[in-house]
């Protein structure tokens, strides 16, 4: 009797490429729900709208480079770029910051560069920055936490501001808000106090109020995919140590011209970047050490933009900053050979 | 070699460390446990391979039609590295010829035919008495393992008396006895560790009183074999030796590699091509050791192993197996196979050699028959784009970054692979286990390792040209100086005779017009 040859090992992995994308847009699912109770439904179109824009731009990009579009249509990793970009807009973003934002992700950062794996840069942050360059205005209207709105919107009112991209009543005023990290800069700019800065009614406990609920949200997903080994513990924990050891030091120096150190973690997309971001596996780094030094960078970058540069959160930038480098610091930080000497 | 890595402070096996990688899998080794280990039916004909160990195939020492005994020398080691083949039951050979074996490249190799006579008739040699083991000095202990054709049983099927003479200036203090067989499935060590571990432990002995310098002996047991141990210790209360340590071991693959066990049961890494006698270790198989007791005690050589059958089979379990016997019979026997097994393997799921055809047999290096219907098997059309997620990183015991080597292999980047340690890639195929992309990585990995093979090759093949042709310059620089040199000695010889001409006419000149002066004088 013949039987079939191939090499070792038979039998097969327990993991697919899906399974690992379909694992982190489950543990986004806490934040997203958070980020929804404190911001508005909003948030949700947002998301369907990117994944829309993400999946008509991946089918054809697929089609054009004559793939199998049944293996990549089902890879969830497209859904995943598109969520995390969707996170990253204000709610009330008009529908087209989507399209522009999943045709610099999808088409360019990804599929222009040879699709899944290939990207050097991480698509959803790349979206992100082309956005925050050229139309910055978008990044200025973001809704205020639930209980500061002065009115409460209705979903055809949300969808009228989106479609439209009028805000309904003629004014931007009565339905957004500076975000924290926004008033903080403006406020440092006008020579405030940090502490009288941190009066305004937008800021909670660390961070911003609802930001610092919805950073705990994601903090937990973060640790699910820990748990299931879908991320790796290097990245966070670097990132976020850096964070605040960095700004420790400043704040017990200069409480009234630095914040404090949690704010830093508990405002803006810091946590979202550290364990979902960051953790991208294509962009990043591949050696132990060199995950180290990759969250590192990423935290000095995000803390160097938040303080002395022209953006209010600098996580695409650092990011993306950080993954030119991924390739020279992998070369410098191969682990020693087992057996080989040191 | 620094000393970082390779500094002991305890002494071997008191103090377990980590070996980089692994990972942990699913076991199935109860599942061919329930039965003792058992001799199977005598089959129609036994096939004999003549390259059944590391090193040069043997020769046949028997012609076709020979009647031979048990127990009776078939094939004698083709060099000085191989090893001997012995008859395992009393017959007549019918063939000396090609017939299928086990191999990736090759389908078929000489094989040694014999049709049982069902006597099973020993040969004189093998019933003579001899001497105690403890009075025979290490050379002839170290003769007579040879002389029983023992090769590593593990799988490695390495001349096991090529393992206990050390070339290096370190004396050989610690002797291992593997009994991690690690991979899912496979049980023919435990079995035989569980049934006889005072014979396993003899055999211990033997083999350190033939090295003859041995301080310690370790048997590393897996933590899951929980009875084994109690066995053993008992077996260890009675034999009495306190160069005897029971070692368990975490069951995590492949924790039953030579260099992961070393380095988990002293914390020392055999260096980079180098060898485990290098830090005075030698490391061996426990049917390797049970072989060595059943050679120097019972004289007999090795002509039979424990191999496990499992899997989709009806019912699994261990057989005490004849060298030579095909494996349809030991189908046969084991229940037959279940409906669509696709794939037959010789050893464990992750390392383990696909077999083509049932036709081929038993062989020193068999362990497991493994049969794997095609839902458990993996496909490769469904892998995907590597996405550089680090898993596989994680887990290589080697700790190579696997992910570039696929790269560089791919783009036949043969010095990037090198430079990668491609050749310190133990291919026990942890990273193929978690690799989310389902790429064949460890095929891969076989690939650049042939690319470098055959680079190396040609870069060898280059070398020698340059030094020919190097060679042939100087050669005719030498001949030109050479010949320059005796035109030379010729023009200088030419030019001397002629001056002796001209002398000889000068003079002869100068007499003719003296003798003239003289006659005008006169």
């Amino acid at each position: 009797m013949k039987f079939s040859w191939s090499g070792a090992p038979h039998v097969p992995a327990q993991t697919s490429v899906a399974g690992v994308m379909q694992q982190v847009l489950l543990a986004l699912v806490p934040g997203v729900m958070a980020l929804t109770w404190f911001f508005g439904i909003g948030v949700l179109i947002q998301i369907l709208l990117a994944l829309f824009f993400a999946y008509l731009f991946e089918y054809l990009m697929l089609i054009w480079r004559k793939q199998p579009l049944a293996k990549f249509m089902r890879d969830y990793s497209a859904a995943v770029t598109a969520v995390l970009f969707a996170l990253c807009i204000p709610p009330l973003a008009p529908w087209w910051a989507s399209l522009v934002g999943m045709l610099f992700a999808i088409v360019i950062a990804k599929h222009l560069f040879g699709g899944l794996g290939q990207n050097r840069f991480n698509p959803a942050m790349v979206g992100l920055a082309v956005l925050l360059i050229s139309f910055p205005l978008i990044f200025t209207h973001w809704s205020p936490p639930r209980s500061l709105a002065e009115i409460e919107l209705s979903l055809a009112q949300i969808l009228a501001v989106i479609f439209t991209g009028n805000p309904f009543n003629g004014s931007w005023d009565a339905i957004t808000m500076a975000t924290p990290l926004d008033t903080l800069r403006t406020g440092s700019a006008r020579g405030l106090l940090v502490t009288e800065v941190r009066a305004a009614p937008v800021f909670g406990d660390f961070g911003g109020l609802g930001w610092e609920w919805v950073a705990n949200w994601y903090f937990l997903g973060g640790l699910w995919l820990l748990y299931r080994r879908v991320i790796h513990w290097r990245v966070p924990v670097a990132m976020l140590t850096t964070v605040f050891i960095l700004t420790t030091p400043l704040y017990l120096f200069d409480p009234d011209a630095n914040p404090l150190p949690l704010q830093h973690i508990f405002s803006g997309a810091t946590v979202l970047a550290a364990f979902f971001i960051a953790t991208d596996p294509v962009s990043g780094c591949s050696t132990p050490k060199g995950q180290l030094l990759f969250g590192c960078g990423v935290a000095i970058l995000l803390l160097t933009i938040r303080r002395w540069g022209a953006y209010p959160d600098g996580v695409a930038f650092a990011i993306l900053v950080m993954n030119m480098f991924a390739p020279l610091i992998d070369r410098y930080t191969r682990p020693r050979v087992f057996g080989h000497p040191g | 070699m620094t000393a970082g890595i390779n500094t002991q402070s305890h002494p071997p096996g008191e103090y377990l460390h980590n070996f980089p990688g692994g990972v942990k899998l699913r076991h199935f080794k109860r599942i061919s446990c329930h039965h003792p280990i058992a001799r199977p039916p005598m089959p129609e004909y036994l096939s004999l391979p003549l390259k059944q160990h590391v090193g040069d195939s043997a020769v046949p020492v028997v012609e076709v039609g020979q009647a031979v005994l048990k127990g009776e020398p078939l094939a004698r080691p083709g060099s000085d590295f191989g090893a001997l083949l012995h008859a395992p039951t009393s017959g007549r050979i019918t063939a000396i010829g090609p017939q299928p074996v086990i191999s990736r490249d090759h389908h078929t190799g000489d094989c040694i035919t014999l049709v049982p006579d069902n006597e099973d008739s020993w040969h004189p040699d093998c019933q003579r008495m001899i001497p105690d083991w403890r009075h025979m000095g290490p050379e002839e202990l170290i003769r007579r393992i040879a002389d029983a054709g023992i090769v590593g049983l593990g799988g490695a099927v390495f001349p096991t008396h090529r393992k206990l003479t050390s070339n290096f200036a370190r004396p050989i203090t610690t002797l291992i006895l593997n009994g991690a067989e690690c991979e899912p499935y496979i049980s023919c060590d435990e079995m035989l560790m569980r049934q006889h571990p005072e014979q396993v432990l003899l055999g211990g002995q033997i083999l350190a009183h033939a090295i003859g310098t041995v301080e310690h002996i370790i048997i590393a047991l897996e933590d899951q074999m929980g009875e084994v141990e109690d066995d053993f210790q008992r077996a260890r209360r009675l034999i009495d030796d306190p160069r005897i340590r029971i070692c368990r071991v975490r069951t995590i693959y492949p924790e039953g590699g030579e260099r992961q066990l070393i380095k988990v049961l002293t914390g020392l890494e055999v260096p980079t091509g180098g060898y485990p006698q290098q830090l005075g270790i030698v490391c061996v198989n426990i049917g390797t050791a049970w072989s060595v007791k059943r050679a120097l005690v019972d004289r007999v050589p090795l002509i039979e192993r424990v191999v496990t059958v499992t899997g989709a089979v009806n019912d699994p379990r261990n057989w005490l197996t004849l060298l030579g016997t095909p494996v349809s019979h030991l189908l046969n026997i084991s229940g037959g196979l279940k409906p669509n097994v696709t794939r037959l393997v010789m050893g464990g799921p992750v390392m383990g050699m696909a077999i083509r055809d049932d036709a081929i047999s038993i062989t020193k290096g068999f362990n497991c028959l493994l049969a794997l219907q095609s839902r458990q098997l993996r496909n490769p059309e469904q892998s995907m784009p590597c996405i550089n997620c680090m898993e596989c990183v994680r887990v290589c015991p080697a700790r190579l970054m696997p992910q570039m080597l696929y790269h560089s292999i791919r783009n036949g980047n043969v010095a990037r692979s090198s430079d990668l340690s491609l050749s310190d890639c133990i291919e026990c195929g942890c990273c193929d286990l978690v690799c989310p992309s389902h790429i064949p990585l460890t095929e891969y990995f076989r690939l650049g390792k042939s690319q470098l093979r055959s680079s190396l090759h040609q870069q060898q093949r280059a070398l020698k040209s340059e030094q020919r042709h190097q060679a042939r310059e100087a050669r005719l620089k030498t001949e030109q100086a050479r010949q320059q040199q005796r035109r030379l000695s010729r023009q200088q010889a030419a030019d001397d005779r002629q001056q002796a001409q001209q002398n000889i006419a000068a003079a002869l000149a100068r007499v003719r017009s003296k003798q003239k002066n003289q006659d005008n004088e006169k």
